[in-house]
């Protein structure tokens, strides 16, 4: 009895931790990983609509953070939300790498104050022309030789 | 003297004169029934830590861990740990969320975040 009791704890142990184990792996997920697509409420899925082709492929943490941004999207004005659906899904398919520069460059510029940052958004602008103006140069330079 | 003392008093007078004329079958069956009673109260008073199966056969080296004795709390106690490791390690955090959440609604495009070349025209343009 106690052998069998014994070998019921370490499979149930061993279930556990395999779980664990695999929560963060990037293979192809293919365990039922939770909430799945259809566990969403209407609401959730309709925020999250952007990425319902993507859903099975996000691991269960990136998952549980779309419905924490999800449960706040009822708060955001209509323009943040406007921003939110057009923005998530080139979100999700940027790499970890991509994603963690981006907060990084995020919470520094976040620190700045009101006058600085809108000073940035200036700044952006005044890049984008200057990338603009650019761009002919370099697109002739690389352009393929015609036949 | 109260009246609880004489009664005590003339209590004792009639036991000891009762133990005089008590017969010698008799007080030794008593003597007999008070050595007994003595010698179960001795046992029950006493107190110690036992293993768990005291009494009946206790299992003896590595064998005695895997009883559920040992087993169903140690059992409980990892997969208790197991649980809230799993529940922290897929726990998005507060930060991320914040963070992501601001990202995907702010005036500045997704691409001023991802642009490195945007970083370092910003550090140029700084006045030093």
């Amino acid at each position: 009895m106690a052998q069998a009791f014994a070998a019921a704890v370490i499979l149930a142990v061993a279930c556990v931790a395999g779980v664990v184990t695999d929560a963060g792996a990037a293979a192809p997920i293919t365990r039922q990983v939770r909430p799945t697509w259809a566990e969403l409420t209407p609401q959730q899925r309709q925020v999250l609509a952007p990425l319902a082709p993507e859903w099975d492929q996000l691991d269960v943490t990136r998952r549980k953070k779309w419905v924490a941004i999800a449960e706040r999207y009822p708060k955001m004005s209509a323009e943040e939300q406007e921003r939110l659906q057009r923005r998530m899904r080139d979100w999700a398919r940027l790499s970890t790498d991509e994603r963690r520069a981006a907060r990084e460059r995020y919470k520094s510029l976040a620190s700045l104050s009101p006058q600085e940052r809108e000073a940035v958004k200036a700044s952006w602008a005044e890049y984008r022309r200057s990338l603009e103006a650019e761009k002919p140069a370099d697109e002739a330079a690389e352009a393929p030789v015609s036949p | 003297m109260t009246q609880e003392q004489d009664l005590a008093r003339r209590i004792t007078r009639q036991l000891d004169q009762g133990l005089a004329e008590i017969r010698p079958g008799i007080a030794y069956r008593l003597r007999l029934a008070r050595e007994a009673a003595l010698e179960r109260s001795e046992g029950e008073g006493e107190f110690a830590l036992q293993w768990a199966w005291a009494g009946g056969h206790a299992p003896r080296g590595l064998v005695r861990f895997l009883s559920p004795q040992y087993l169903l709390p140690v059992a409980l106690l990892l997969l208790g740990l197991l649980g809230v490791g799993y529940w922290q390690t897929t726990s998005p955090s507060t930060e991320v969320i914040e963070i992501d959440t601001a990202l995907l609604t702010d005036e500045l495009p997704l691409n001023a975040y991802l642009d490195s070349g945007f970083e370092a025209w910003l550090k140029r343009s700084q006045p030093q």
